[in-house]
């Protein structure tokens, strides 16, 4: 019976653990607000990486989206006598509440999600956060913060061109292959339109920024082992910020719909 | 002054470190040896606080490190520097930033005089116009010695070694072994390294100390080590089992 139990209860308390471990990097990168500007320049290279270069996907993937959704909806009403142009106000709608944020945001839990913990594990397993500390540096505020905050500014930038990307796909295939006009399709998505919905999807965007690259530092910069270790801590970093998407899509959503 | 006052570290119900204590006086050169896995690494991270003990304490200077502030501790720091096992260079920065990250940190030296600290501190490990490349264009041996050269560029009283010569072909070795005394001569560090190889004991460290089973089994000089008539020491000079 005890066996049996064993394996659960070890999973449970080990997930205790890293949940604690986790908070307690989170609180150190308050801690340590002191040396916050001093590593400023960092947090603009950061913002770089995690904004600017993810810029073509993001638009890659809210674009297609954006059409994939605009024709669904289509074939949804297809022999309804809904008026063609409720296909404006649906893509517009699932677009900012729900597909533009979610889909972006899991896109980035794979690219950002990956890169920071890959690059923090390896610079753990090769000792150079080690060395960032023995030179009197703070390896938190040195590596961690300046990726949390360049999410923090940067994810809610991305949404609003995801946003942007997305309607524009699902004018693109709408006009292209449905049979239906820029205007029909403007009217519906003004129709339906309520400002609090971008505002929304935006929220969504710097909860799950923050929460992706939290998580993907925590796993970087807590890797043990050698090239194993690294490639553990990216595979959890990348499942784990997509759960944690998940969860707090539901969370977001409950509260604040 | 260095005192390690009845250190215990283990890791997962694995004794690494048994209550161990030993003193380093100012201007020594003490290597500790030891087989694989016997915790010299670790012992030697507990010197600059990389590394805490589970029980006991280390006292650098009068103060006991395991109970500074990261504050306090940093300024221990700034006069301890460590060179690593690979070099632990950063990938991310040219050599001359990775000397420069050290020097804004620990000294208050203008700009200027940070350029120059760091062509010299270069050309003391005999390398120059090198600032401008990164740590993946240089050899094992070379990213060694700029590890060296980051570590020395601060002037530091005590200067740490993990197994500098890891890893190094007999005529690298020979050239960090030779880099190693003339930073003790000419600046006159306390230096600590951790150690397999037993040029460094003969021709460099004043002090040995041995690590066996988490205690410290031998600490002497390398002439006393030699003409050791213990099985184990004999066995570990002589690589027999």
């Amino acid at each position: 019976m005890y066996s049996l139990l064993k394996y659960p209860i070890k999973m449970i308390l080990s997930l205790f653990e890293e949940f604690g471990r986790f908070i307690m990097l989170i609180v150190n990168v308050f801690r340590s607000y002191n040396s916050w500007p001093l590593y400023f320049s960092n947090s603009i290279d950061q913002m770089i990486i995690i904004g600017t270069k993810s810029i073509p996907i993001v638009i890659l993937t809210s674009f297609f989206t954006g059409m994939v959704s605009s024709v669904q909806a289509s074939y949804q009403m297809e022999s309804s006598i809904t008026p063609k142009w409720v296909i404006g106000s649906l893509v517009g709608e699932t677009m900012l509440l729900e597909l533009a944020p979610v889909i972006t945001c899991l896109v980035l839990a794979g690219r950002i999600g990956a890169t920071i913990a890959a690059e923090l594990g390896t610079m753990r397993v090769t000792e150079q956060i080690d060395a960032l500390e023995s030179l009197s540096l703070d390896p938190i505020a040195y590596l961690v913060f300046p990726r949390v905050f360049a999410g923090f500014v940067m994810f809610p930038i991305l949404i609003i061109i995801a946003d942007i990307f997305g309607i524009s796909g699902g004018v693109f295939a709408a006009t292209s292959s449905l049979d239906i006009d820029t205007y029909q399709f403007m009217k519906g998505f003004k129709t339906w339109f309520k400002p609090w919905d971008a505002w929304y999807g935006i929220i969504k965007g710097l909860s799950f920024g923050i929460a992706i690259t939290s998580i993907s530092c925590f796993y970087g910069f807590y890797t043990k082992g050698g090239a194993a270790g690294v490639g553990k801590s990216t595979t959890s970093s990348v499942v784990v910020s997509c759960v944690a998407i998940m969860v707090l899509d539901y969370i977001l959503a409950a509260l604040l719909l | 002054m260095i005192e390690f006052k009845n250190i215990s570290k283990s890791f997962s119900s694995k004794n690494i470190l048994k209550n161990i204590s030993f003193n380093i006086k100012e201007g020594e050169s003490v290597a500790i040896i030891g087989q694989s896995g016997e915790g010299k690494s670790v012992l030697l991270k507990h010197f600059n606080g990389l590394m805490m003990p589970d029980s006991g304490q280390v006292i650098v200077n009068n103060k006991i490190i395991n109970k500074l502030s990261f504050s306090d501790l940093q300024s221990i720091r700034k006069n301890m520097s460590m060179v690593f096992q690979f070099g632990a260079l950063f990938d991310s920065l040219s050599i001359k930033d990775n000397i420069l990250i050290s020097l804004d940190n620990n000294t208050s030296l203008n700009f200027e005089e940070k350029e120059n600290r760091v062509k010299e501190s270069l050309n003391e490990v005999n390398l120059s116009n090198i600032e401008h490349l990164y740590p993946n264009d240089l050899s094992g041996g070379m990213k060694k010695r700029v590890g060296i050269s980051r570590a020395i560029s601060i002037k530091p009283r005590y200067l740490l070694y993990d197994e500098p010569t890891t890893g190094l072909d007999p005529i690298n070795t020979g050239k960090i072994i030779r880099l190693m005394n003339k930073i003790k001569k000419n600046k006159n560090i306390t230096s600590i390294v951790v150690t397999h190889e037993l040029k460094i004991v003969n021709e460099f460290a004043t002090r040995i100390i041995m690590l066996k089973d988490s205690n410290i089994v031998f600490d002497g000089t390398s002439k006393e080590l030699n003409s050791s008539k213990d099985k184990y020491i004999k066995s570990f000079i002589l690589g027999n089992e």
